[in-house]
């Protein structure tokens, strides 16, 4: 301490802590919503309306400002307490010889494109004519706030309406990994439609609640459950069984970021400490792997034996080298021991903290389908694959970034 | 994402952070709003950041975000006298006018160094992160800052003087 320390302290000595904490978690829980909402393709209300905005959602609640909205629900329910595998596994470091050559997202779209993948170069919904039916599988859904798009591997698109009015603007649909079902979050219901059919209606979860600006999380296992996170101060999970049988299950430790696998696994990670990632079938946890040493993983994407995540590092003070940089990872799902990993260029940590990067799905063994938003809501969502064997990166779609998506992580299997 | 541990972190340097931004900035609710900012900042990433130095890095978030501000303003607006904010801010009002006259004197950059040297106690290595400047420049900055402050803040001096 000097005497120039203690003019400075004595002429702030009566500055009280502020308590900002409270204000400055919900802030973030807000901005990071809106920001995986554009990850997903958030529909801009206004570019697209036929959206609840915030004032429908706080109409419930009779007060302005911040509200909480009731909804009608379920009155099945039991609560399945998370019991740890008593020895979880854990991760191992990443081996620097699978380290890739560093890549700058922002020159996606001067990848070359991928040769061979289903998917049409757009995914905007406006620049191919809807036809009746089609066949062959879903590959991805599109909302745009009018419809749902379903894309085909035809390359031909269908449309479903909505059932009714959707939950927000942050609530994107869920594909089923084969692609057969659609979920959607609606204002009083959770709804599910097989194969284009007529929508079958699922009561939210007893107590489900939303907080303003903050989406429904809805995913979809390859048994058509149905899986619904929610955040007001923290996250809760339920899971739904397929066609209404049995009974809703509400998860404590609520993972987050939830990847369904075809083996009819659904994986996400809690975040600790220890961080771990979960598996988890029929709304039982049936294993953990403790993934501190992988640092900070989301978005993820999974078959049977891989998962692909997003991963950030907690060292943000460059210079960044292999490993020390932010990136996408391929890890064995049993395991977490790492197959491949491409850092990407990240200074400002908008990709991976700020959610406008993902992985998809699994197109084959070592293809990865990844997507990343240049340019913010009014941007570009680019697809892009990720081959981790050779670290060859392929352009593969585009759409608005203000569009919702859903991809099918094993299409028509 | 791990709450209680970001709440127990807030709670522990949020009253340093505001005073360090009070200082720089010498608006109280301006202070507010950046060590708003600089936590909600540090909780979208409090994941990576718990384990290592969450403060250092609202620090930085402070400090660049008030160069925006500051340059914005300039384009904007111009400022008001917060004199209200001295009442508020110190047991001691006379010795806060005179620690504001005396800031007041300073460049925005020479402030900074100034306030995360001295009030922050932060090494030169430490200030030249928290800026993104160099070390040489965190030197050469606190050199004239004090300079400027013998030279032209002699009311400061004096309650230095009171304080040994």
């Amino acid at each position: 301490m000097n005497t120039l320390h203690d003019a400075l302290e004595r002429a702030t000595d009566a500055i009280e802590a502020p308590r900002l904490a409270p204000a400055a978690l919900l802030s973030a829980r807000r901005r990071r919503a809106r920001r995986r909402g554009a990850a997903a393709g958030v529909v801009a209300a206004v570019a697209v309306g036929a959206i609840v905005t915030a004032t429908v959602v706080n109409a419930g609640s009779g007060t302005p400002g911040p509200a909480v909205p009731s909804l009608p629900t379920s009155s099945q329910e039991s609560t399945t307490e998370i019991e740890p595998d008593p020895e979880p596994a854990t991760a191992p470091p990443i081996d620097p010889a699978v380290v890739q050559d560093l890549w700058d997202p922002a020159t996606v779209a001067d990848l070359p494109w991928a040769e061979g993948t289903s998917f049409p170069r757009s995914l905007d919904p406006r620049d191919v004519a809807a036809t009746q039916s089609d066949d062959t599988p879903v590959l991805a859904a599109v909302d745009d706030g009018e419809a749902i798009s379903l894309w085909h591997a035809s390359g031909a698109r269908t449309e479903i309406d909505y059932p009714e009015p959707a939950f927000n603007e942050h609530s994107a649909p869920a594909l089923s990994p084969d692609g057969s079902v659609v979920a959607f979050a609606g204002r009083s219901a959770l709804w599910t439609s097989t194969d284009g059919g007529e929508w079958a209606r699922r009561a939210y979860p007893d107590g489900f609640q939303v907080a303003p600006d903050w989406g429904v999380e809805l995913d979809l296992d390859a048994d058509g459950g149905l899986l619904v996170g929610q955040f007001v101060r923290d996250w809760r999970s339920w899971y739904l069984p397929s066609g209404g049988d049995g009974a809703t299950s509400r998860l404590e430790g609520a993972p987050y970021d939830l990847a369904a696998a075809p083996d009819g696994a659904l994986l996400g990670f809690l975040g600790g400490p220890p961080r771990q990632v979960v598996e988890f079938r029929g709304g039982e946890q049936t294993s953990a792997v403790y993934s501190d040493e992988l640092q900070s993983l989301n978005r993820p994407a999974a078959t049977d034996d891989v998962l692909a995540a997003v991963r950030g590092v907690g060292n943000w003070t460059p210079p960044r080298e292999g490993a020390e940089e932010n990136g996408l990872i391929a890890v064995e799902r049993d395991t977490l021991a790492t197959r491949a990993y491409l850092p990407i260029r990240d200074p400002h940590d908008s990709y991976t903290d700020g959610g406008t990067m993902a992985a998809l799905a699994w197109l084959d063994d070592e293809t990865v389908l990844a997507s990343v938003i240049l340019g913010g809501t009014p941007g570009t969502q680019y697809l892009f694959t990720w081959n981790v064997a050779t670290g060859q990166l392929s352009r593969v779609s585009e759409l608005p970034a203000a569009l919702l998506l859903a991809v099918a992580s094993a299409p028509g299997e | 994402m791990d709450d209680q541990g970001f709440t127990d972190w807030a709670a522990g340097a949020e009253r340093a952070l505001l005073r360090s931004a009070y200082l720089i900035t010498g608006d109280l609710h301006r202070a507010e709003d950046l060590v708003q900012e600089a936590l909600v900042k540090v909780a979208l990433r409090w994941g990576r950041l718990a384990a290592g130095n969450p403060t250092a890095y609202a620090r930085t978030i402070i400090a660049r975000d008030n160069v925006s501000w500051w340059r914005r303003l300039r384009r904007e607006t111009s400022v008001e006298d917060p004199a209200s904010d001295r009442s508020s801010t110190s047991t001691d009002p006379e010795a806060a006018l005179v620690v504001r006259r005396a800031l007041d004197r300073l460049t925005p950059a020479q402030r900074r160094v100034l306030v995360l040297r001295h009030f922050d106690d932060l090494s030169e290595r430490e200030t030249a992160e928290a800026l993104g400047v160099s070390v040489g420049t965190v030197k050469s900055q606190n050199a004239a800052a004090l300079a400027r402050l013998r030279t032209g803040a002699p009311e400061l001096l004096d309650l230095i003087g009171e304080t040994r």
